[in-house]
């Protein structure tokens, strides 16, 4: 087994390999204390506002490395390895600009400027993208592209004006201007060695096979498995925890597919939620839908499908639609694998149904049979990023005008995402009338148990529960008599 | 060249990552981090901070507490404020202690070893609570005009009501932040991320003992302000100044984001009371408002902000009689502060609420009981402080948007799509902005200015004013060039230093273009007289005079017969150009000063504040929006449909950056009386101090449809370039985003007058349908 105590990495034109404390940083510090490029900005340090934004670039299996954006802040070093980071400063200069540097200064797109590199880098990344696919950026490409960037000065329209007016061309690609064969190479080879760097207290592994990956698990039952980062990376910015023995699987290739059977799709653990968004939009459409607002191009880029089911959270928007769609959860252990149904999966607020040696591999979705009618809602205070307030999935099947199949699950109503099982059983067979919803509504109420925090109140919860009942029922069937 | 929408002087800078802000600048070698202790309640009494055991974790340097300090008080208006508490906690989060040390990780760890004692006590938290116990920080004088008990008893209509404004988290990108480098006699050199560079230069002096002269604050650029670094970043710029002083090395102090929302004050909240008279057409009669005003802890700007409530209660709308009472309040919270609009946004709030309740109790459309109410431009046009609004665009204004925004049309499409009942409800309303322009406080309506021309014809510039992305850089540059023929590359405007520009006001009040241009332009016009005044010398010299120097020019000269364009200087009756690094050249070698430095002040402004009346402002800018919403009744979310703005900005010095202070302003309302939410629970801690917590709006939420117009070819007399202010007066017009949710849930309210308050959250929104059912 080949193995390096070391990462390798590129910002930019430089070349660095890190082996020491600085695997730990943040990537945002790491460029601006470490090696003076200061265009990149730390605001809030929780990947929530987007100033930090980068370009990383990892290499595929073919070798050819796609650019997308991330936020610096809550990527640690060592996730880096074999990886091409392009910040600001790469992106042009004044003497050498890049298309989205000009257009911003023409199109009043900065302001005060501390978002401004945050834009820049996220808008070269779209404008690469449509380099590479020949495409023209309409306002709603750019907005999307930006969701994850907060500017306070500009109102954004310049922005927008901006994106919507680049003048591009292959000669502007990020791609041809920083990589070669041989740098494509060295960066491929990084990614096929596992690494394992002890530092004092911390130790650092990014396996390269599963079995690599079960044996450290065995071995250290405790080692903390990281996949973007997205979260626990907050956490550690916020001096609520600390790096200790982490376990990253980003370099085991067979969990990065999306593996379409029959009758069920399996996500593998570091399938992004932005790879959903684009490789599953045929056979879940209402999913994609939400994962649109789910959060921000950056964190949808490192955020993976499994990190967000095993993060546990009680407001988590993908799990109320993976508890309708009866999703079971894969996990394996070096003494064998197990399927888990996603509702036998968490057993109370962040606890979970894990044996310590046990690495979920991934999560078993069943495709929708031809009659079942899906519906996903989220309620937050912003409509785009933002923490939901209530979520709900619901499956329904009708015939002759009664309900033959229900599912519900909601979010944000409890310590964990709930599924009325209890509820659903009672409604087969009942006839589809506006009095049978309404009945249902107050039933659903009667089973839950929301709080009141800063996002929404106890009753706010409540009547969001019942509305979405009735919209649920009201879309599919129509409108109800 | 002044009217061109060149681009800002910084835009290069910012696209490449090479502006720098203070935090971006290099460590020096032995720097020190500054981290603050805050308090982890909102009252009580401090018994003892011990760092005893934050001392022995290595990388700590020192700590610092109350006693520490040479001087400990300060404030803006009154110095009623501690930069450390000594003994009363005053609210959440305040500074108790300050520990300086080498790395993050030694303050992380520091930190867990403060000793902190504490007598807790009960917070004051709503202004309820602060009248029920007389807690006042200031109560301003009356604004009254005509009878109004009888103007209301004449009235067949009237209607009482109370509103609530919450407040608003200024959210700037960049946390407030300091570096102090101490220098070698005795003397402190900071940078500091602050709008108010002579304020803070005192406040650090006064912390440390030194005289003002030993303090140098200098400001590159704000990575945003928007008042909430009017006052607020001198403490913490004191604080590093201090730590600098006392460790005799630089002390860097950068709050984190969360730090900072729950350290720092924040737009006041506002509870308004009100009684209003009205006729069956809706024409107002009559109204009496009190206003109370959450001040938090402090005094900081309470007052002024109080008072700019009470001058913009009437929005562009007359009222013969009226009686306008205000008291800001002390709670245990952050000491609320100055942010864009200054209380009157909050204040011309109340009348276009007001104006959506008559609609409704009369069943017409509100944007006619506007137009029926609206200053007119011959009678009816004097405020109720007795300031004459002339000239006055605004009749103008409503009619003009009112027909480009299609406003009939859509009103009744709205009033039809309203009726097929499919889970969406949508409003449409007409707002307007009438913002006085100068600062209430009239000795702050002064400013300065120094113009360096150097040899080669290049000029630097150095004024009062702060780039906080507003543009004013920009045009103070575009000043220098239009009046000495430059090009902006030909201009560099110097960072904001009290050592060059001393006693300056603040960059507030919309006024930092006004002042500070107004001052370059007094010493651009001096240098360029004397630069004609050696062209003139020149060309009427006879040969025998060649050698002998040239004399300073004569009074009575004036150097109206000479062009300044394209670096050459032009005498148009004789039609001779000179270039203009030759006659600067000469100038130098003829010793005559090419450095030149000037005093503005504003004229005619003037407000008796015992009779309460005068002219408190220089001018009004106006404008007007209509503004389209969809509410979603599942959810109660609503988005912004289309938003017409019509701003009257005189002539724009620079189109392309007035532009952007519209539409920024615009959202940024938007968000406040949308989704920006600030959550504190029954100890007065708060929740939302994030982004993920506290949402501002993101490239979303701007309105889908937004047409943005300026009236073109107005002229301001008031300015010498005939540009009016902008960066506040557009903030006003985001009250339209409220007013038309207010409208859209009109639609179901029955007989109920629709209950809102600011933010109109999804949650109010939807609780207040419910009330319907």
């Amino acid at each position: 087994m080949r193995t390096q105590a070391s990462i390798l990495f590129y910002y930019n034109d430089t070349r660095v390999e890190v082996s020491d404390h600085r695997l730990l940083m943040p990537l945002a510090e790491f460029l601006r204390r470490e090696v003076l490029l200061s265009g990149t900005k730390i605001v809030c340090s929780e990947g929530d506002c987007g100033a930090c934004t980068v370009l990383v670039g990892y290499p595929e299996p073919n070798g050819k490395i796609n650019y997308q954006s991330v936020n610096s802040c809550i990527l640690p070093v060592f996730l880096l390895n074999g990886a091409h980071v392009i910040t600001v400063e790469g992106v042009g200069t004044r003497e050498n600009p890049h298309p989205v540097q000009k257009s911003m200064v023409e199109h009043f797109g900065s302001q005060c400027g501390y978002c401004t590199p945050g834009f820049i880098t996220a808008m070269a990344g779209l404008a690469e993208q449509a380099i590479e696919e020949k495409k023209s950026i309409d306002a709603k490409k750019a907005c999307h592209a930006l969701t994850g960037n907060l500017c306070r000065c500009t109102g954004y329209e310049g922005i927008i004006q901006a994106a919507t007016n680049l003048k591009l061309s292959p000669e502007h690609s990020l791609r041809k201007k920083y990589l070669n064969p041989s740098r494509d190479q060295e960066l491929s080879q990084a990614r096929q060695k596992s690494v394992n760097i002890e530092l004092d207290t911390i130790s650092i592994h990014l396996p390269v096979n599963l079995t690599e990956a079960l044996e450290l698990k065995k071995k250290h039952p405790d080692i903390r498995l990281v996949s973007g980062a997205t979260d626990l990376s907050v956490l550690v910015n916020k001096g609520k925890q600390a790096y200790q023995k982490v376990l990253s699987l980003q370099q085991v290739q067979e969990l990065h597919q999306i593996q379409k059977n029959k009758e069920t799709v399996v996500v593998g653990s570091q399938v992004t939620i932005d790879q959903i968004e684009n490789e599953l939009v045929d056979v879940y459409p209402e999913f994609v839908r939400l994962l649109h607002i789910f959060a921000s191009p950056q964190i949808k880029h490192r955020a993976t499908l499994v990190g967000n089911v095993v993060n546990a959270s009680p407001i988590a928007d993908t799990i109320p639609f993976l508890m309708v769609t009866e999703a079971v959860i894969c996990v394996e252990g070096l003494s064998g694998k197990r399927k888990i149904p996603i509702c036998d999966f968490y057993l109370g607020y962040k606890k979970l149904n894990l044996n310590p040696d046990e690495i979920v591999t991934g999560i078993e979705i069943p495709k929708l049979q031809e009659d079942q009618k899906l519906r996903l809602y989220k309620a937050s205070q912003r409509k785009d990023l933002d923490i939901s307030s209530v979520t709900f999935a619901g499956i329904l099947e009708t015939q002759d005008k009664k309900i033959s199949n229900l599912r519900l699950a909601f979010g944000g109503v409890g310590p964990t995402v709930i599924r009325l099982n209890q509820v659903e059983k009672k409604y087969i067979g009942q006839a589809l009338t506006k009095e049978t919803v309404q009945r249902l509504g107050e039933e659903v109420s009667g089973s839950i148990n929301p709080l009141s925090d800063l996002r929404a109140s106890k009753e706010y919860r409540y009547l969001l529960v019942k509305n979405f009942i009735h919209k649920f029922f009201d879309e599919i069937s129509g409108g109800l008599a | 060249m002044i009217k061109k929408s060149t681009p800002h002087e910084s835009a290069w800078g910012h696209v490449t990552g090479q502006s720098e802000y203070v935090d971006d600048r290099p460590f020096q070698r032995g720097e020190l981090l500054v981290g603050v202790i805050g308090s982890p309640t909102a009252a009580g009494e401090l018994l003892k901070i011990d760092f005893t055991e934050a001392l022995k974790v290595p990388g700590i340097v020192n700590c610092f507490s109350a006693k520490d300090l040479a001087h400990n008080r300060w404030g803006s208006i009154f110095h009623d404020q501690p930069l450390l508490v000594e003994r009363e906690i005053s609210h959440y989060q305040e500074p108790l202690g300050i520990m300086v040390g080498e790395t993050e990780e030694a303050l992380r760890l520091a930190r867990k070893k403060v000793q902190i004692q504490i007598a807790e006590k009960k917070p004051v938290l709503t202004i309820d609570e602060a009248r029920e116990k007389q807690m006042f920080l200031y109560r301003a004088t009356d604004l009254h005009r005509g009878n109004v008990t009888e103007g209301l008893s004449q009235g067949p209509h009237r209607l009482k009501g109370k509103l609530r404004i919450d407040g608003q988290e200024h959210f700037y990108l960049e946390s407030q932040a300091a570096i102090a480098y101490p220098l070698d006699g005795d003397r402190l050199e900071v940078h500091s991320s602050t709008q108010h560079p002579t304020e803070t230069q005192h406040i650090i002096a006064e912390a440390v003992g030194l005289p003002y002269s030993k303090v140098v604050c200098t400001v590159k650029r704000l990575g945003g302000g928007f008042g909430g670094k009017e006052s607020q970043a001198a403490p913490f710029a004191a604080l590093a100044g201090f730590a600098a002083m006392k460790t005799k090395r630089p002390c860097r102090l950068v709050l984190t984001k969360d730090e900072d929302m729950v350290m720092t004050g924040k737009r006041h909240p506002f509870e308004i009371h009100y009684e209003v008279g009205f006729d069956d057409q809706g024409k107002i009669l009559a109204l009496r408002v009190e206003l109370y005003s959450d001040g938090g802890a402090y005094v900081d700007l309470s007052p002024s902000i109080l008072e700019r409530a009470m001058f913009h209660i009437d929005g562009a709308y007359y009222i013969p009689h009226i009686l306008v009472q205000g008291v800001s309040c002390k709670t245990n919270t952050h000491s609320n502060t100055a942010f864009r609009g200054f209380g009157g946004p909050q204040g011309t709030f109340v009348i276009e609420s007001i104006i959506e309740d008559i609609g409704q109790t009369l069943q017409k459309d509100p944007a006619a009981i506007r137009l029926l109410n609206c200053y007119g431009k011959s009678d009816h046009n004097v405020t109720h402080y007795g300031q004459k609004v002339q000239p006055n665009p605004l009749p103008d204004l409503f009619s003009e948007i009112l027909s480009s925004s299609d406003y009939k049309k859509r009103r009744a499409e709205i009033t039809k799509f309203n009726q097929e009942q499919n889970g969406r409800l949508r409003g449409l309303s007409c707002t307007a902005t009438k913002f006085g322009i100068a600062f209430t406080a009239k000795f702050l309506n002064q400013g300065n200015a120094l113009v360096h021309i150097h040899r080669d014809a290049t000029v630097q510039v150095s004024t009062g004013a702060i780039e906080m992305g507003q543009g004013v850089y920009t045009k103070v540059a575009q000043t220098v060039c239009q009046i000495l023929g430059l090009e902006m590359t030909n201009v560099q405007v110097m960072p904001t230093s009290t050592d060059k520009n001393a006693n300056t006001s603040p960059t507030a009040a919309s006024s930092g273009a006004d002042i500070n241009c107004g001052a370059t332009k007094i010493a651009c016009e001096a240098l360029k007289k004397r630069l004609a005044w050696v062209c003139h010398q020149l060309e009427n010299q006879n040969p025998s005079a060649v050698g002998q120097e040239m004399s300073p020019p004569p009074i009575e000269f004036t150097a109206d017969q000479y062009r300044f364009q394209n670096q050459t200087i032009e005498n148009l009756k004789t039609g001779k150009i000179f270039r203009l690094p030759e006659i600067v050249e000469k100038a130098y070698l003829n010793r005559l000063s090419l450095s030149e430095y000037a005093h503005y002040r504003t004229e005619g402004i003037g407000f008796d504040k015992q009779k309460a009346i005068g002219t408190p402002f220089k001018y009004f800018t106006n404008g007007v929006a209509v503004t389209e919403v969809e509410v979603d009744e599942c959810t109660g979310q609503s988005k912004v449909i289309r938003t017409d703005i019509l701003m009257d900005l005189g002539r724009p010095q620079n189109p392309g950056i007035d532009r952007g202070q519209v539409v920024g302003a615009f959202v940024q309302a938007q968000g406040w009386v949308t989704t920006e939410y600030l959550h504190y629970d029954e100890k007065g801690i708060l929740y939302s101090h994030s982004p993920t917590t506290y949402k501002i709006p993101n490239i979303q939420d701007t309105p889908r449809d937004l047409r943005v117009h300026l009236l073109e070819n107005e002229y301001n007399s008031e300015t010498f370039n005939g540009a009016k202010a902008v960066g506040e007066p557009p903030f006003l017009l985001g009250i339209s985003v409220w007013t038309a949710i207010k409208n859209a849930l009109a639609h179901r309210a029955k007989s109920n007058i629709v209950s809102l308050k600011s933010p109109a959250t999804a949650e109010r929104v939807l609780m207040e349908l419910q009330r319907y059912e």
